[in-house]
């Protein structure tokens, strides 16, 4: 019999009412049927965000298996040129944007939670959202194959190759389209991740208690927030350029192909990292767990996580080396380039110390993590020899190059997902996979994948070049790729067994797994139910299930925070950032059909528009708004419940505005991204005058009166001060005067943003005759693009202001509004500051 | 109060790694423009222009970021209002992320030395 636990200093008092525990599971009841389709709770939408990033890896896979299958012999013919070209190009994209980054965030859906003990995340719908806008995008790029309508200009998509010009039809346009709007997904993802790590976190876990895995999830987050907006900004710029003919990025009308690069690669580069972190994060933790010891260095690793981050966006012109850029601004970009591998380095020695240190359990993942060890070193050497900038040339474009990114991708997150699959699979549904299947699975992948990838760096020092469909017969390469060949086979076919093992589980043939199976130290491996755990534990320790034995017990019964649904609702503790104090209780939205509907409407939106139906696509392209606002109505609830208590003597209350507010964070991260593209935007107009300043007035008789700028910025300064004064009215409940004010503030903005495209018209810059027109239309687009969607958001503010939803006590939806505007007005300010004072003062 | 100790916090704490990527942003942006715009042949105090620039952008970058390193070691570093738990890692974070940038912003600065600025 187990001994009746000492209560007295944990936060409740044990034994718990027993109704307590029915209405925990009452509120987080989990949908059923076609029910699922509504469900936001991230242990099923984890799950099913997993499940289709592994089946577009497989459908990635295998077009690497009929392009490998191509390249076997020479002058094979398999594939046509045109064929293999749509295939090698939705192979890259599928693997980077519709599996690798994808899966990372979505196990970051499953395991944060769980790890940080909280509930949910504090958007699950958000999160759903950006799974089934995934889910309905990616198969519908994968679909064009089918049409042979699908892009083929690499998974880089280098104009003017993929210009009009060259690329004529719809082939580039469901790239731009289609992976641009997946991007969004990406983002509201990382929004997500950022806010539930800061904000959803136990009492007690302070700042220097995050577990690494966290950390790692934290710095790729935040990566995304300021690397996605370049590649999005890039795309609409391409996509632009093709449908209005506006000369971004051709260089007879002052464009440049090398801007493309440039956004692209500060994105591309970044993006290795986003997808190499959360692996090594992973590995972080599952290190420790197979050791049975902490983490060797864990601040230095954090630190080193960080640095990875910073470092890695500096690194976007070595992937340029060969374009002309000036030899000693590739030297910072090479020397940026052998800084970063540093704290990798660091993590690397972390890894090892703390394996040699341990006592190590041998499990599949075990086998997996020395494989991505091997794998991943092999890599980043190679990864210091193509950062020396004369190898670069010699090695660049070649199969060479094939073989390293491979290696640092594949070995640097294939094989470590490949291990926190086995290793977390028991906290799923309390099974274990196949340890003997599994080991088969790891050695035919490992083989395979050296026999496949490592003559590639043979291949490509004898000169065979990337992305050729076929090759003459007498330049020395036939046995050399048809060994890459016959191991890329042996690979998939591990793969194929771990996917075999993966569904004798989900058919119950699985082993039932005891709690804990590996012994491990942090949270996620307390049991779970679809409401998390029990209770919320109090955290005093990186390793809180080492240091307490008890812990896992004590937050069974119930005898920490929360430990039931006390508005009877779904709710988790909001944590203050640095310390994890309490603050208040937030609820959480539960199951709907608003997202599931936006998703799908906003991919119907852009698929339309890849296939040139612009009119058509207004249609889901409204209804996507309309599930939007559907969706957000019934948020923002105000204190509808007195304070609760959760335990501990922490009363908090439900509802807390201001900047307090997790929503309010929400925003201010999404205007992160925002500021980012915008200074994206700002980048192409400085570095277009760089490159083609003959495109630039001399003088000012073709520029608009300055008289035309203060009179702009004046609009929108009043604008400004008008929601300010709007504000104010919210604070004193006068609505009236609230209503007026904004009314009156979204007019002066679309006089401000409606004033500067007219009196360019007026001055007759024509968009389409040089990048420099193209770029001061951009801008100016881009302010109206803000002011159009402040419009819809003061047309919502207002319904919520007459319905009686918004007034002094309830007002984070004004707020969130306020902030958007704002930095409407701000951006407005500064974008017109560049475009007019700029050609004035350029020498 | 706990917002405003959290911003001024995490920026302390990220502070050398931002000034290593203002100063890579301004060497880059500097170099990029005056090889654009044929200006590499003035000189400034008998030296190319490029490299005076980026010595000096470089120096004020070291200057910087060994400030924080020594806020980090002689307590002055963010995270005074916070516990003990969480102050003493924010010290050895900042005073790491100081000392790893002070090292790559020497990398980055010092080809200027060895390499012509625009070919």
């Amino acid at each position: 019999m187990t001994p009746p636990l000492d209560d007295a200093a944990l936060p409740n008092r044990l034994p718990r009412p027993k109704e307590e525990l029915e209405a925990l599971k009452r509120a987080w009841k989990p949908t059923s049927g076609l029910g699922l389709l509504k469900e936001v709770n991230n242990n099923i939408i984890g799950v099913m965000y997993i499940a289709t990033a592994l089946l577009f890896f497989v459908i990635s896979g295998t077009l690497a298996l009929v392009m490998r299958t191509q390249l076997a012999v020479p002058e094979n013919d398999v594939l046509g040129h045109s064929l293999y070209n749509q295939f090698f190009t939705v192979h890259g994209t599928g693997m980077m944007f519709l599996f690798a980054v994808p899966i990372v965030e979505a196990i970051g859906v499953f395991l944060l939670p769980s790890m940080l003990a909280a509930r949910d995340l504090p958007f699950p719908r958000l999160s759903a959202f950006a799974f089934w806008a995934y889910l309905f995008g990616g198969l519908a790029f994968f679909c064009s194959l089918i049409f042979e309508v699908a892009p083929d200009g690499g998974w880089f998509m280098y104009p003017p190759l993929t210009s009009m010009k060259f690329s004529p039809g719809i082939n580039a346009d469901f790239w731009l389209l289609g992976i641009g709007f997946i991007e969004i997904s990406a983002i509201a993802g990382a929004i997500e991740i950022i806010v539930g790590i800061l904000r959803t976190r136990p009492p007690g876990m302070t700042l220097d208690k995050i577990p690494v895995y966290c950390w790692s999830m934290l710095v790729m987050a935040g990566m995304i927030v300021f690397a996605f907006p370049a590649v999005i900004i890039a795309t609409a710029l391409l996509e632009i350029e093709r449908a209005f003919d506006w000369p971004f990025f051709i260089a007879e009308r002052g464009g440049d192909p090398l801007l493309w690069q440039h956004l692209f690669w500060f994105f591309g580069h970044p993006e290795v990292y986003i997808i190499f972190l959360p692996a090594a994060g992973l590995v972080s933790m599952m290190v420790p767990a197979l050791a049975q010891r902490p983490l060797v260095g864990h601040d230095w690793v954090v630190v080193a996580l960080v640095g990875t981050g910073f470092f890695s966006f500096g690194l976007w012109v070595h992937h340029m080396f060969a374009t002309g850029i000036p030899p000693l601004s590739l030297s910072f970009f090479s020397a940026a380039s052998m800084a970063v591998s540093v704290p990798a380095g660091i993590q690397v020695f972390a890894w090892i110390a703390t394996l040699g240190k341990g006592r190590l359990q041998w499990t599949v993942a075990t086998w997996f993590l020395l494989g991505f060890l091997f794998i991943f070193v092999a890599g980043g050497l190679t990864g210091v020899m193509v950062a020396v900038i004369p190898f670069d040339w010699q090695a660049h474009d070649s199969y060479f190059v094939v073989a390293h990114l491979h290696y640092v991708l594949i070995g640097g997150m294939v094989f470590p997902v490949f291990a926190g699959l086995y290793h977390w699979w028991p906290t799923m549904k309390g099974t274990m996979l196949s340890e003997r299947l599994g080991r088969w699975a790891f050695w035919m992948m490992f083989i395979g994948f050296n026999v496949a990838f490592f003559p590639m760096h043979v291949s490509g020092l004898m000169g065979m070049p990337r992305r050729v469909y076929t090759y003459p017969g007498d330049l020395g390469w036939n046995v050399l790729n048809m060994v890459s060949t016959v191991g890329a086979f042996v690979m998939a076919f591990g793969v194929l067994l771990v996917l075999i093992d993966m569904a004798r589980d989900a058919f119950g043939r699985g082993r039932p797994a005891p709690e804990n199976p590996w012994k491990a130290g942090t949270l996620e491996w307390i049991p779970n139910d679809d409401y998390a755990t029990r209770s919320i534990p109090h955290v005093r320790s990186l390793y809180p299930l080492w240091d307490n034995p008890n812990l896992s017990r004590e937050v069974q019964e119930g005898a920490h925070y929360l430990p039931g649904a006390p508005t009877r609702r779904r709710e988790t503790i909001v944590t203050s950032p640095i310390e994890a104090r309490p603050q208040y209780l937030m609820p959480m939205p539960g199951p709907h059909w608003s997202h599931f509907l936006a998703g799908l409407f906003t991919a119907a939106h852009f698929i339309c528009l890849a296939v040139q139906l612009y009119w058509v696509s207004l249609v889901p392209g409204v209804l996507a708004i309309a599930s939007v606002f559907w969706w957000v109505w019934s948020l923002d609830k105000g204190a509808d419940h007195p304070p609760q208590d959760v335990g501990g003597g922490w009363r908090v209350p439900v509802y807390l505005q201001g900047s307090e507010n997790h929503s309010w964070w929400g925003t201010a991260v999404l205007l992160l991204v925002d500021g980012t593209a915008f200074a994206c935007l700002c980048f192409t107009y400085v570095f277009l005058w760089t490159v083609s300043p003959d495109v630039w007035p001399v003088g000012t008789d073709s520029l608009p009166g300055l008289g035309w700028l203060f009179g702009e910025v004046a609009l929108w300064i009043v604008a400004a001060g008008a929601m300010l004064l709007a504000s104010r009215a919210v604070a004193g409940n006068r609505s009236w005067a609230m209503r007026g004010l904004l009314l009156a503030g979204v007019l002066l903005m679309l006089a401000a943003a409606v004033a500067e495209p007219y009196n360019r018209i007026a001055s007759g810059l024509v968009a389409s005759e040089s990048a420099y027109g193209a770029i001061v239309y951009m801008l100016a687009s881009w302010q109206v693009f803000h002011v159009v969607i402040l419009v819809l958001m003061t047309g919502f503010t207002l319904a919520r202001s007459f319905a009686g939803r918004l007034h002094a006590r309830r007002r984070v939806t004004f707020d969130n509004v306020m902030l958007v505007w704002l930095y409407t007005c701000g951006q407005g300010i500064v974008s017109l500051l560049l475009v007019h004072l700029f050609p004035r003062l350029a020498v | 109060m706990e917002r405003t100790a959290f911003t001024a916090t995490f920026t302390g704490m990220m502070s050398a790694f931002l000034i290593w990527a203002v100063h890579f942003a301004a060497i880059y942006g500097i170099n990029g423009l005056i090889c654009a715009r044929e200006w590499d042949g003035a000189d400034l105090y008998g030296h190319p222009v490029a490299v005076v620039l980026i010595l000096g952008a470089t120096a004020v970058a070291l200057l910087l970021a060994a400030g924080v390193l020594a806020a980090a070691l002689w307590g002055a570093a963010p995270g005074r209002r916070t516990s003990e738990d969480p102050r003493r890692f924010i010290r050895l974070f900042t005073g790491l992320a100081a000392a790893g940038s002070l090292v790559a912003i020497l990398w980055n600065g010092l080809p200027a030395l060895q390499v012509p600025a625009c070919g």
